[in-house]
C-alpha cells in the first residue's frame, strides 16, 4: 500500500489506529468481488477500420467465438455503425459484450465526413449514460452501460506509414474513447518491415498529437507487464478462427503455401498480447478511464453547454437546489416574457387595425356629408325654382285676373255699347 | 421490507467459448483496484446513554476508538442531543479502511425527547445532500463517500418491549438509512428472557411496519440456510467489552462478574459475533450499496421532484419522474410553446372576427348611407319633374292665353277699327 495513500487520507482527519486483532474487513474486496461477480460484467468494444481488415474475423478469435456477421461489401454510401450484444461466460464470471462495428468506414471517395458517425455514436452513448444519471427517479444500479470501453483502430498493413484518414480519425476519437491501434493483416509484414512500420506510427501518432491509450503502470502488480507491452504498441495481429493441426495439437492458424501463421503463436504475431492486455489485464482499467476520464469530459462540456456552472460569480459554491431553480425562474422569466411579447403584439395589431378602420369610418362619413351637402344645395336650388316659377304663376293669375276684369269691364261696356246701338238700330 | 433495486436483464444472445478468453480473470482486477482505492464505511451508534455503545464499537473493530486522548462523548455530559463524528484509518491484511464512527450523544437522555430525533435526521440528509452536491458539479473529482451506511440502534434492555422513543425513532429513519436494532447489555437477560424480548420486539417491529435492514438472499443455498439463522435471531443481543480476562488459560474480551465471565465473543452468551461477522465481515458493501441504490436514490428523488415542480404540484404523475429536471424543463417548454401557438391561433381568430364585423358594419352603413342618398335624389328628381310639369303647364297656359288675349286684342282693335270707320262714314246718329 503506498504510504502516500495513508498520508493523505490521515491528512483528511483520519487518525490511523492500530488494531489488536483480527477485525475482518479485509474480506471488504471479496465482498465487492462477489457483489460485482453476481451483477455480471459489461465490456462494449468498437472497432473502426476499413472494410476487409479483418475486424470481425479478430473478435471472433479474441473472444474464441462466433459473432454474427456477414462480410460487408465495399459499396456503402456512407458510415454506419452496428453493434451486436452477446452474453458470455467464463469459469463463474458473465460478461455481456457489445461489438460495435463500423461498416463502410473508408470506402467512400470523399472520406471527410466518415470520422462523424463514429463520433456521433460514441457520443451518443454519453449522451444516454447522461439523462439516466440525470433523471429524478434513476436506476443507475441496474442500467444496461453502452459507453464504449475501448476502440481498436485497425490500421491497413502498407508497411509505410499511417493513412490521412486514420489520422483524421483518431485525432478525433483520442479525447472521447481509449484507442488501442492495431497493425491489422500482420501476416503480410515480413519481421523487419514490420519494425519500421511501428515506429513510423508511433512517431506520427506522437508529432500529430494522437492520444492513444497506455497501459497504466501505477499498480506494482501489473506495472511491469503494462509497460513492456506499451512498447510493443501498436500490436500487430493476425486473425483466425480456422484451426490447422501442428504438430499433434489443432491450434488456430492461416495456412499458406509457404508456411502456416499461428495466431497464438508470440513469435509470429502480437495476438496474445492484444488479449493480454484488452481482457486479461486491463479490461477493468479501461472501463475505469472510459468513466472517470472520457465520460466525465463528455459531462463537463454538455453541462457547460447547457449554462451550468459550479460557481456563481462570488466564487460561492452553488448547491445543485440553488441552480436548478435558478435555471427554473430563469426559464419561467422567459416564458412569461414570450407570453407578454405575443400579447403586446395582439394589442398592437388591434389598435392598428382600430385606427385604420375609424379613418374608413371617418371618411365614409365625410363623404357622406359631403353628398347631403350636395344634396342641400339641390334642393336648394329647386326651392329657389319652385319659388320664381310660384311668384311667376301668381304674377299671371294677377294679369289674367286684371286681364279679364278688364274684359269684363269692356264687355259690358262694349255690351252697353252695342245695346246702345242695338237699340238705336232698332229706333 | 426496504425494495432492493430489480437488476433487469434483457433477452440477449449467448455465445459459449470455445477456449481461453481470460474475462474470467475480470474479479481480480477489480479486487485490485479495490484494494488500491481503499474503503470507506460510516457507522451511526444510536442509544441512551450508558447502553455501551463506545465499549461495542471498541469491540467491534478492536481498537481504542475512545480512549483516554479522544474521550468518548458519553464521557462529556450534553444538555442537548449532538451529532459527533470520529474518523479512524484502520489497515488489514492490506486493506484500508477509512471508519468514520457518528455518535449521538445526549438522545434520549432529556426529560422531554420529542424531536431529539432530529439532529440525527439533520445530519444524515446533511450527508446526503454533501454528496448529492458534488456528483452534481459540473467539475467532478473523487466524491468521498460519508453518507451513513449503517445505523446501530441500542434497545434498552428492559425484557418487556420497544419504549415509544425506540418506535419513534425507527419509524422516522427506516427510509433514511439502514437501521439495525440491538439488544445492549444483553448480560443483563437470561437466554428464555432474551428470547422473549426478541419476539416481542419483532412482533412490535411489525405491528409499526419499521422497515430495518434485511439480509439479502443469495443464490448459494448454504448461504441462504445461514442467513436464514441470522434472521431468526433479529435483534442480535450484544455485549461489549474492552477488557481481555483469562478463561481457561484463554484469554478472551469479556465481563468478569462474580459468578462468572460473559464471554463477548462466544455465541452462547451472545450475539457479538454474529453482528461482528455480519456487519463487517460479510455484508459491509451490501450495506453500503442499498444505502447507494436505495436511501440515497430516495433522497435524491425527492430534492429533485421538489426543484422541478417548486412543491407545487403533488398530482405529478410518476412518468414525469423518470426524467432529469432539465429534460421536464425542455418539455414543458415545447408544451408551453404549443400552447402559445394555439393562444396566438385563437386570438388571431377573434381579431379576424372582430375585424370582419367591424368592417361588415362599415359596409352595411356605407350601404344604408348610399341608398338613402338614392332616395333623396330620387325624391329630388321627382319633384324637379314636377315642377317641370308644372312649369309646361304654366308655359302652356300663358301662351294660350297670351293667343287669346292677343286674338281678344286684335279684335278688340278691329272692332275699334271699324267704329272708327263706321265713325268716319258718318254712321254716327
Amino acid at each position: 500500500m503506498a504510504s502516500t495513500e495513508i498520508a493523505r487520507q490521515a491528512g483528511e482527519g483520519a487518525r490511523a489506529v492500530p488494531l489488536a486483532g483480527h477485525v475482518g474487513f479485509d474480506s471488504m474486496p471479496d465482498q465487492l468481488v462477489n457483489k460485482s461477480v453476481n451483477h455480471g460484467f459489461c465490456f462494449n468494444i468498437l472497432c473502426v477500420g476499413e472494410t476487409g481488415l479483418g475486424k470481425s474475423t479478430l473478435m471472433d478469435t479474441l473472444f474464441n467465438t462466433k459473432f454474427e456477421g456477414e462480410p460487408t461489401q465495399h459499396n456503402q454510401p456512407g458510415v454506419t455503425l452496428k453493434s451486436n450484444t452477446y452474453e458470455l461466460q467464463e469459469s463463474n464470471v458473465r460478461l455481456k459484450l457489445t461489438v460495435v462495428n463500423t461498416v463502410g468506414f473508408g470506402d467512400q471517395i470523399n472520406k471527410e465526413d466518415s470520422y462523424k458517425s463514429i463520433v456521433e455514436f460514441i457520443d451518443a452513448q454519453f449522451e444516454a449514460y447522461l439523462q439516466e444519471e440525470l433523471k429524478i427517479k434513476r436506476t443507475l444500479h441496474s442500467y444496461h452501460d453502452t459507453r464504449i470501453h475501448a476502440c481498436l483502430y485497425f490500421i491497413a498493413p502498407t508497411g509505410h506509414s499511417l493513412k490521412s484518414l486514420d489520422l483524421v480519425t483518431m485525432k478525433k476519437l483520442d479525447s472521447k474513447v481509449n484507442i488501442i491501434p492495431i497493425v491489422a493483416k500482420s501476416d503480410a509484414i515480413s519481421k523487419s518491415e514490420l519494425a519500421k512500420f511501428k515506429i513510423k506510427i508511433t512517431s506520427e501518432l506522437v508529432s500529430n498529437g494522437v492520444q492513444i491509450y497506455q497501459f497504466p503502470t501505477d499498480d506494482e502488480s501489473v506495472a511491469e507487464i503494462n509497460s513492456t507491452m506499451n512498447s510493443h504498441l501498436p500490436f500487430a495481429v493476425v486473425g483466425s478462427t480456422e484451426e490447422v493441426k501442428i504438430g499433434n495439437k489443432m491450434v488456430k492458424a492461416r495456412q499458406y503455401p509457404w508456411g502456416t501463421v499461428q495466431v497464438e503463436n508470440e513469435n509470429h504475431c502480437d495476438f496474445v498480447k492484444l488479449r493480454e492486455m484488452l481482457i486479461r489485464v486491463n479490461m477493468e482499467d479501461l472501463r475505469e478511464q472510459t468513466h472517470t476520464r472520457h465520460y466525465e469530459l463528455y459531462r463537463r462540456c454538455k453541462l457547460e453547454e447547457m449554462g451550468f456552472k459550479d460557481t456563481d460569480p462570488d466564487s460561492k459554491p452553488f448547491s445543485l437546489q440553488e441552480t436548478y431553480e435558478a435555471k427554473r425562474n430563469e426559464f419561467m422569466g422567459e416564458l412569461q416574457k414570450k407570453e407578454e411579447e405575443m400579447r403586446q403584439m395582439f394589442v398592437q395589431r388591434v389598435k392598428e387595425k382600430e385606427a385604420e378602420l375609424k379613418e374608413a369610418e371617418k371618411e365614409l362619413h365625410e363623404k357622406f356629408d359631403r353628398l347631403k351637402k350636395l344634396h342641400q344645395d339641390e334642393k336648394k336650388k329647386l326651392e329657389d325654382k319652385k319659388k320664381s316659377l310660384d311668384d311667376e304663376l301668381n304674377m299671371f293669375k294677377q294679369k289674367k285676373t286684371a286681364a279679364e276684369l278688364l274684359q269684363n269691364q269692356a264687355q259690358q261696356a262694349g255690351g252697353s255699347t252695342t245695346l246702345k246701338r242695338d237699340k238705336e238700330r232698332k229706333n | 421490507m426496504i425494495e432492493r433495486p430489480e437488476t433487469v436483464v434483457p433477452s440477449i444472445a449467448q455465445r459459449n467459448l470455445e477456449g481461453y478468453v481470460g474475462f474470467a480473470n475480470l474479479p481480480n482486477q477489480v479486487y485490485r483496484k479495490s484494494v488500491k482505492r481503499g474503503f470507506e464505511f460510516t457507522l451511526m451508534v444510536v442509544g441512551e446513554s450508558g447502553l455501551g455503545k463506545s465499549t461495542l464499537i471498541n469491540s467491534l473493530f478492536l481498537t481504542d476508538l475512545y480512549s483516554k486522548d479522544y474521550p468518548g462523548p458519553s464521557q462529556r455530559i450534553k444538555k442537548t442531543v449532538q451529532v459527533e463524528q470520529s474518523k479512524v484509518l484502520i489497515k488489514e491484511g492490506g486493506v484500508q479502511l477509512t471508519l468514520t464512527i457518528v455518535d449521538t450523544p445526549g438522545f434520549g437522555d432529556a426529560v422531554d425527547n420529542s424531536n431529539c430525533w432530529q439532529p440525527v435526521i439533520n445530519y444524515i440528509d446533511s450527508k446526503c445532500e454533501d454528496f448529492l452536491n458534488a456528483e452534481s458539479r459540473v467539475n467532478r473529482r473523487s466524491m468521498p463517500d460519508n453518507r451513513v451506511h449503517c445505523c446501530l440502534y441500542f434497545i434498552a434492555p428492559s425484557g418487556h418491549g420497544l419504549k415509544p422513543l425506540d418506535i419513534e425513532f425507527m419509524k422516522r429513519l427506516h427510509d433514511k438509512v439502514n437501521v439495525i436494532p440491538l439488544i445492549a447489555k444483553a448480560d443483563t437477560l437470561t437466554p428464555e428472557e432474551c428470547q422473549l424480548f426478541k419476539k416481542q420486539i419483532m412482533k412490535e417491529i411489525q405491528e409499526h411496519k419499521i422497515k430495518i435492514y434485511e439480509f439479502p438472499d443469495t443464490e448459494d443455498d448454504e448461504d441462504n440456510k445461514l442467513i436464514r439463522k441470522i434472521k431468526e435471531k433479529m435483534p442480535l443481543a450484544v455485549v461489549g467489552s474492552n477488557v481481555v480476562i483469562e478463561v481457561n488459560g484463554k484469554k478472551v474480551r469479556g465481563r468478569q462478574y462474580p459468578w462468572g465471565v460473559a464471554e463477548v465473543e462466544n455465541g452462547e452468551h451472545c450475539d457479538f459475533t454474529v453482528l461482528r461477522n455480519m456487519l463487517i465481515r460479510t455484508h459491509m458493501q451490501d450495506l453500503k450499496d442499498v444505502t447507494n441504490n436505495v436511501h440515497y436514490e430516495n433522497y435524491r428523488s425527492k430534492k429533485l421532484a421538489a426543484v422541478t415542480c417548486n412543491g407545487v404540484d403533488n398530482t405529478k404523475t410518476k412518468g414525469q419522474l423518470t426524467k432529469s429536471p432539465l429534460a421536464q424543463m425542455e418539455e414543458e417548454r415545447r408544451e408551453h410553446v404549443m400552447k402559445m401557438k394555439k393562444m396566438e391561433a385563437e386570438m388571431e381568430q377573434v381579431f379576424e372576427m372582430k375585424v370582419k364585423e367591424k368592417k361588415q358594419k362599415l359596409k352595411d352603413s356605407e350601404a344604408e348611407l348610399e341608398r338613402r342618398h338614392e332616395q333623396m335624389k330620387r325624391n329630388l328628381e321627382a319633384q324637379y319633374k314636377e315642377l317641370e310639369e308644372k312649369r309646361r303647364v304654366y308655359e302652356d297656359e300663358k301662351v294660350n292665353w297670351e293667343a287669346q288675349q292677343r286674338i281678344l286684342e286684335q279684335q278688340k282693335l278691329d272692332a275699334s277699327k271699324t267704329m272708327e270707320k263706321n265713325k268716319k262714314k258718318g254712321k254716327i246718329f
